[in-house]
């Protein structure tokens, strides 16, 4: 590969890197795995570089859901999920009840099958449509559909461990 | 505050944690040199296999560097085992849903059919006429997507080998699929990004380079104009903060591939339906990250926050999807008509597409 090209390359990863890792992040919830993951869509991006090079982002996306699916469902059962005794309730308000909700949908998030999470990561912390979370993980728009719908169940089951958390059923949009 | 915020809010302090690499440029190109000399020690050891392959007298025509059609015999025939009980329904201006995830309308026979493929990880695109559908399925192997076009009825018509960006829309005639393209070949720009238009009823492929030093994009995906005869794309700055943010619309002619008009609209509209009849409305997303739509009044461009990302059926109204309710609306944002998904396609709401009358 050329130098103008690896520069090319370079740049792109110096701007880009760290939104994604973000998102890797968000996917695996563990600092190393996110890089690897990034790292490894990275490496398969370059190799492809100069077919790729006018719209890397897309594809860079689209490798890192799919080998965090594919790669994930095995070793998501070797993970230890700690599910933590859920905060008692105190009479301190609703940011300490928001932050114990938020604690216990960590949790629930880790114990989703690696499907689940990519739809909900894709969904709600990317934003992006039905079609496009489709597109990223090459599945059914109704796939994606039924599979937000199950991770939604169960984090709102996750939820319901804590008091008063009755109004927290509502479907979004 | 409801479950959904509670999770945006939960993921992003989850992603907040992420710390940035350095060198991480640097690492992905050792770890990618890595990569491809495995690959090349794979492909040593394979080349006898593949000569064998190679000489078998496959019915394949390679049309050009990025483009194989197959005939129809070669694809797999899709099979239509599963008729719906929902009847096809009416909606506001006789526009009709025409599909919703695998089940699509077919309009001859006034019912929704289950189309299936024997692939793995398919997705599945009724054209909004209600006749044609396409499916397509990952072939990671060879980096390409596997695009099949049927009949409504079940009939297998051309498949196409693609690689594409995954992201598909068919034309507002229901007769021509496009999507962004890696490894266009053009002689002035080189080889790169750009859109290909698959003709439905021929297989036939137009790849069109998009000059992206001029028309730059970070989600990259294409949208038909209201008449089918441009496809747009919707312009940012990748290279700089907020790449997400819309800048313009830029619409190539969809015939020749060339630049036809620039819009300075700062938003990115879903598909050709986004548009009033009339051209003056549309309904578009300013941000390619945040499900955000906003009403936009292209004789102004003054915009006001709208709630879903509907099709105009007519000029004054317009249908969306909210959850399992089809909702009819004004595009003040007044409700005039509401109704329940049934049976199977209940939980299939987000997944629906709509299509104008025949």
């Amino acid at each position: 590969m050329d130098r103008s090209l690896e520069e090319d390359f370079t740049a792109f990863v110096a701007e880009r890197a760290h939104a994604l890792l973000k998102a890797a992040y968000a996917l695996t919830g563990d600092q190393h795995a996110a890089q690897d993951l990034v790292q490894s869509a990275f490496a398969k991006a370059f190799l492809k570089w100069r077919k790729i090079s006018d719209a890397p982002e897309p594809y860079v996306r689209r490798i890192i859901y799919h080998d965090f699916v594919s790669m994930w469902r095995s070793h998501r059962r070797k993970r230890e999920v700690i599910v933590a005794e859920p905060p008692d309730r105190s009479d301190n308000g609703e940011l300490e009840r928001d932050a114990a909700i938020r604690l216990l949908l960590r949790e629930a998030l880790a114990a989703l099958p690696p499907r689940q999470r990519a739809v909900i990561v894709l969904r709600y912390f990317e934003d992006f449509s039905v079609e496009e979370t489709a597109a990223i993980l090459a599945c059914g728009k109704g796939t994606v559909a039924s599979q937000a719908s199950r991770a939604l169940a169960k984090l709102r089951q996750a939820v319901s461990q804590l008091d008063g958390v009755d109004d927290l059923t509502g479907v979004g949009s | 505050m409801r479950i959904e915020q509670h999770l945006k809010a939960t993921l992003r302090e989850l992603a907040a944690e992420a710390r940035g690499v350095d060198e991480l440029a640097r690492s992905a190109m050792i770890h990618g040199v890595r990569m491809r000399r495995r690959r090349r020690l794979a492909v040593a050891t394979g080349a006898a296999a593949l000569l064998i392959v190679a000489l078998a007298p496959f019915a394949l025509k390679r049309a050009s560097s990025q483009e194989i059609v197959v005939g129809p015999s070669a694809s797999a025939s899709p099979s239509v085992r599963e008729v719906s009980e929902v009847e096809p329904r009416r909606l506001a201006g006789g526009w009709m849903l025409v599909g919703m995830d695998n089940w699509v309308l077919n309009r001859e026979a006034n019912s929704y059919t289950r189309l299936r493929t024997d692939r793995s990880e398919s997705q599945y695109l009724p054209s909004p006429t209600g006749n044609l559908a396409a499916m397509v399925s990952p072939d990671r192997e060879a980096n390409q997507d596997l695009i099949e076009f049927v009949t409504t009825a079940g009939a297998p018509l051309h498949a196409v080998r693609l690689r594409t960006n995954g992201v598909y829309q068919w034309s507002p005639g229901g007769d021509r699929l496009v999507t962004g393209a890696w490894a266009v070949a053009d002689p002035r720009l080189g080889t790169g990004f750009g859109f290909a238009i698959v003709d439905a009823r021929t297989g036939r492929v137009s790849s069109h380079r998009v000059d992206t030093l001029r028309f730059d994009c970070s989600m990259c995906t294409f949208a038909w104009s209201r008449d089918g005869s441009q496809v747009a794309l919707g312009i940012t700055n990748r290279r700089g903060e907020g790449s997400e943010l819309f800048a313009g619309v830029q619409f190539f002619d969809a015939r020749t591939g060339e630049p036809a008009r620039a819009m300075p609209l700062r938003a990115m509209f879903s598909g050709p339906y986004s548009w009033s009849p009339n051209g003056r409305y549309v309904i578009a997303q300013t941000d390619g990250l945040k499900r955000e739509f906003e009403l936009v009044d292209t004789s102004s461009f003054e915009s006001r926050p709208f709630p879903y990302d509907a099709v105009f059926v007519t000029d004054d109204v317009l249908l969306a999807v909210d959850a399992s309710t089809i909702v009819a609306m004004r595009p003040d944002g007044t409700v005039v008509d509401r109704f329940e998904l049934a049976g199977e396609f209940r939980d299939l709401g987000a997944a629906a597409t709509f299509g104008p009358p025949s």
